[in-house]
């Protein structure tokens, strides 16, 4: 994964703060990253304290808007009639940016939002990222792989390379792409059993429960949102479950390894 | 006063607008994403399979020589894209293809090349595997200087670019020799 895609990725995550595997990934080994990490958490920490304009007229609003008898307003002959046209239109104004304000805001947080037609039922899949196509992640984690000096970095760049495939594979699903999911689920199944798996057995016990612990946190998610998406698509069951079923044995065999002692 | 629905209706429209409207970040539709991976079924297959070669090889030069391999079929889908003008994407993978030229395949050698004691019968393979890597970008390199504009390929000119003055620099170490220009034949000094 490169900065750009962390970046990206950090801004659509719901928590920036615990952004998905990969991306925590790219930032344990990245400083620039992790500092556009924390100016996003500041960021979203004080936007709470953005001023909101100030409304003088509330009440005199509020007893506009609700009709009070007109007995009980206060004598509009006291006010000169320039003086009650400019303090309706503020308040006029100041309710309007009040509003737009805050339709601004439920907008943006309603379209932030995962997509609202596949969402699965229980975690919705964070938005995919648009530049980086599926060649351009494998490519990625193959250079990656090629300068790769330890088990750790090895097994973290295949595990970003399963995550580059099981993203596909949810888009296929949307594409009706059957025979395309079959090769798709193909190679999941080898870059786990013959990548993740294979190569998780040289990472150091002393740093396993950390590192598998991640990227089998990961796998749980990817092996229920493939059976999510098996259940709701007759046509891409089958190659679905293949993943699934791999994400899961994947999974279970790394908490194997993060069981076993230290030799 | 007579205003007033129209201000109300102003922000709820806002806020509809902003809610019914696609993500934020706009992308390719998953069927142009479908037609992409049935284009690129090949090299993905590649990817995969040379991402898990790379995984299991300690040795430098067996890595450099994986890394050759990839960076030629790369070099074929980027010739494609330049002669079908997909300009934009050649030029995003051209970017891919510098990273794996400058880190993947010279990276590699210059490793090797650190760690070769001076007698080491590997000095033939290291310059072979140079040779290779420097020949791989050729036709790409020829086809580049037949593009009449070369605005939007900045990204493939610099992988070539950058890529020949990086794998040669891998070999001869940082000595400062000039690099020679794009398509010239190469002179093999011995070690």
């Amino acid at each position: 994964m490169n900065c750009d895609t962390c970046q990206r990725r950090l801004l659509a995550a719901e928590n920036p703060a615990a952004p998905p595997a990969p991306v925590q990934a790219h930032l344990d080994g990245c400083p620039a990253c992790r500092r556009r990490q924390r100016q996003l958490l500041r960021v979203e920490r004080h936007v709470h304290r953005l001023p909101v304009p100030p409304s003088r007229g509330k009440a005199e609003f509020l007893r506009e808007f609700v009709g009070r008898p007109a007995a009980a307003r206060p004598a509009p002959q006291s006010v000169p009639w320039w003086r009650r046209r400019l303090t309706g239109r503020l308040v006029g104004a100041t309710a309007a940016a009040v509003l737009i304000a805050a339709g601004i805001y439920l907008g943006v947080m309603v379209s932030r939002s995962p997509s609202r037609s596949d969402a699965p039922q229980t975690r919705a899949p964070e938005p995919e990222p648009p530049a980086q196509d599926l060649v351009a992640r494998l490519l990625d984690c193959d250079v990656r792989l090629a300068e790769a000096n330890t088990p750790v970095e090895r097994v973290r760049a295949l595990a970003d390379a399963a995550d580059a495939l099981h993203r596909e594979s949810r888009t296929l699903t949307r594409a009706d792409g059957g025979k395309e999911l079959q090769t798709l689920a193909a190679l999941y199944e080898s870059v786990i059993q013959d990548g993740v798996v294979r190569r998780a057995q040289a990472v150091p016990a002393a740093e396993r429960r950390e590192v598998l612990g991640e990227i089998a946190k990961e796998l749980t998610r990817q092996g229920q949102e493939a059976g999510q998406l098996a259940k709701r698509s007759e046509a891409a069951a089958e190659p679905l479950r293949r993943i699934a079923e791999a994400a899961r044995s994947a999974d279970r065999r790394l908490h194997e390894l993060m069981e076993e002692e230290a030799p | 006063m007579r205003r007033l629905p129209a201000v109300l209706l102003l922000p709820v429209a806002m806020a509809a607008g902003l809610a019914l409207a696609d993500p934020p970040i706009a992308g390719p539709t998953p069927a142009d994403r479908l037609r992409q991976f049935q284009r690129n079924q090949k090299l993905i297959g590649k990817l995969v399979k040379s991402g898990l070669e790379l995984a299991g090889e300690e040795d430098p030069l067996r890595r450099a020589d994986s890394c050759n391999r990839l960076a030629k079929e790369l070099t074929q889908e980027i010739q494609r894209l330049v002669a079908g003008r997909a300009r934009a994407r050649a030029d995003e993978l051209g970017r891919h293809l510098e990273a794996l030229l400058v880190r993947g395949v010279a990276g590699n050698l210059t490793l090797a090349r650190t760690n070769l004691p001076p007698d080491s019968p590997r000095h033939p393979e290291l310059r072979r595997l140079r040779d290779e890597a420097l020949s791989v970008m050729l036709p790409l390199e020829e086809q580049l200087k037949r593009v009449p504009s070369q605005e939007q390929l900045q990204g493939v000119v610099q992988a070539v670019t950058k890529g020949r003055v990086e794998v040669e620099r891998a070999v001869k170490g940082r000595t400062g020799t000039k690099a020679p220009a794009a398509g010239k034949k190469l002179k093999t000094e011995p070690r």
